[in-house]
């Protein structure tokens, strides 16, 4: 069977990407796998409260290492990096791992070729059962961000593991923003669904997620979440989408009963009402994720 | 003569086509009549960020001026326009199939 994988985008940070994530997988009946992409505050397990069952370490990007045997202090190598990565202390270089960005220019210039890459853990990716699935996510180390290699890492092994067992759909929290974590996330699904929020700036945002999706040929719905705190605003983004001709999948209201079972770390299943199976039903149908 | 370089899952023109451009397992070359050159392992797929530019400094290396792949991100398009290369839509098929489809002009040009 074909897996279809839905990506929950925004744009805008903090518009209610998770809460939605969590929501939709909870409506849904068939069999299914979960991701969060969002790696840099993954928080889809705050409400999915996953049973781990395996964890592997992240190797990210390799950065340099000094020979401090070799190592004659030179400083050419401080003066040569643009990240202000490598610094020469007591006559010997030092790399702050925090700032390399394993860019090689040292290895390039240094007269006693004593410098070479190293990688390092970044973090590590986990697997966790939950009532809804099993769950793919990650945890990065300190002063690690969330990277475009580890959000294909994480769809691959979740796309992997819905092969394996026959499960339907993949539904991923993706990162905000437009940027190459994002990109990672939306390239190849099936449909993304771009939550946003009545306020200018997730209008503006929700424009530039759109627009990308379009780039990547990636069939897309808008939901407004939290619809009631401005009716008007609401107007003008219904009014955008008509004239874009961007489909509007739903729109969910506030209500403090939603944010209070967030709170509590519950998936608001309940307190969003209609509004919920409603839009998963628009989600299948614009999507085409039925046949 | 032209050089084309297609995103590929495998090494071998009956693999398909790989679902994503920069992180594609493989690269395979042909010629403009379609004649497999080479299958090159991408190693642009462990890059943290921004794999499309690695990716397409090795393609370009390999002086291939025509990409089939299954879409590409807006960096990716930056940087083709700026390298004089074309890319074409080949999502969902074989390499075979993809190269076939190129000669007879049936796929989607993707950069404006």
């Amino acid at each position: 069977m074909k897996i279809r994988e839905v990506v929950i985008i925004s744009g805008k940070g903090g518009t209610g990407k998770t809460t939605l994530t969590a929501s939709l997988a909870s409506v849904g009946g068939e069999r299914k796998i979960l991701a969060d992409a969002d790696v840099d505050a993954p928080n889809l397990a705050l409400l999915l409260h996953p049973q781990e069952t395996g964890r592997q370490p992240f190797f990210g990007m390799p950065i340099a290492e000094v020979d401090h045997e070799r190592c004659t202090g030179c400083g050419i190598c401080e003066k040569a990096c643009r990240y202000n990565a490598i610094h020469v202390q007591d006559r010997k270089a030092v790399v702050d791992e925090g700032f390399c960005e394993g860019c090689r220019v040292c290895l390039h210039v240094c007269p006693e070729q004593c410098i070479s890459l190293k990688t390092i853990e970044r973090g590590t990716v986990r697997r966790g059962d939950t009532a809804l699935g099993p769950l793919w996510h990650a945890r990065l180390s300190p002063g690690g961000e969330n990277t475009g290699l580890m959000v294909a890492l994480l769809r691959k092994e979740a796309r992997k593991e819905a092969e394996a067992s026959g499960a339907s759909l993949l539904i991923t929290d993706g990162p905000p923003g437009i940027g190459c974590p994002v990109t990672s996330s939306v390239t190849g699904a099936d449909f993304a669904v771009i939550v946003t929020e009545p306020s200018r700036s997730a209008l503006s945002d929700l424009r530039r997620a759109a627009a990308l999706c379009g780039i990547l040929a990636v069939p897309f719905g808008i939901v407004i979440n939290r619809w009631n705190l401005s009716e008007e605003l609401t107007e003008t983004i219904k009014e955008t989408c008509g004239n874009e001709g961007w489909p509007v999948l739903g729109t969910i209201p506030f209500e403090e009963k939603i944010a209070e079972a967030v709170g509590a770390g519950r998936i608001p299943t309940e307190e969003m009402g209609e509004a919920l199976p409603e839009l998963w039903h628009g989600i299948q149908k614009t999507g085409r994720l039925k046949r | 003569m032209i050089r084309i370089g297609v995103a590929a899952s495998g090494k071998d023109e009956t693999s398909q086509v790989a679902d994503r451009f920069a992180r594609a397992p493989f690269f395979i070359i042909a010629d403009g009549e379609g004649k497999v050159i080479e299958a090159i392992q991408n190693d642009a797929g462990a890059e943290q960020h921004g794999a499309a530019s690695r990716a397409l400094m090795t393609l370009s290396q390999k002086k291939v001026s025509v990409l089939l792949v299954p879409r590409m991100g807006p960096n990716a398009l930056g940087f083709i326009g700026q390298a004089n290369m074309d890319a074409f839509c080949a999502e969902g098929m074989t390499v075979r199939e993809a190269l076939d489809k190129y000669k007879s002009s049936s796929l989607e040009k993707i950069n404006k």
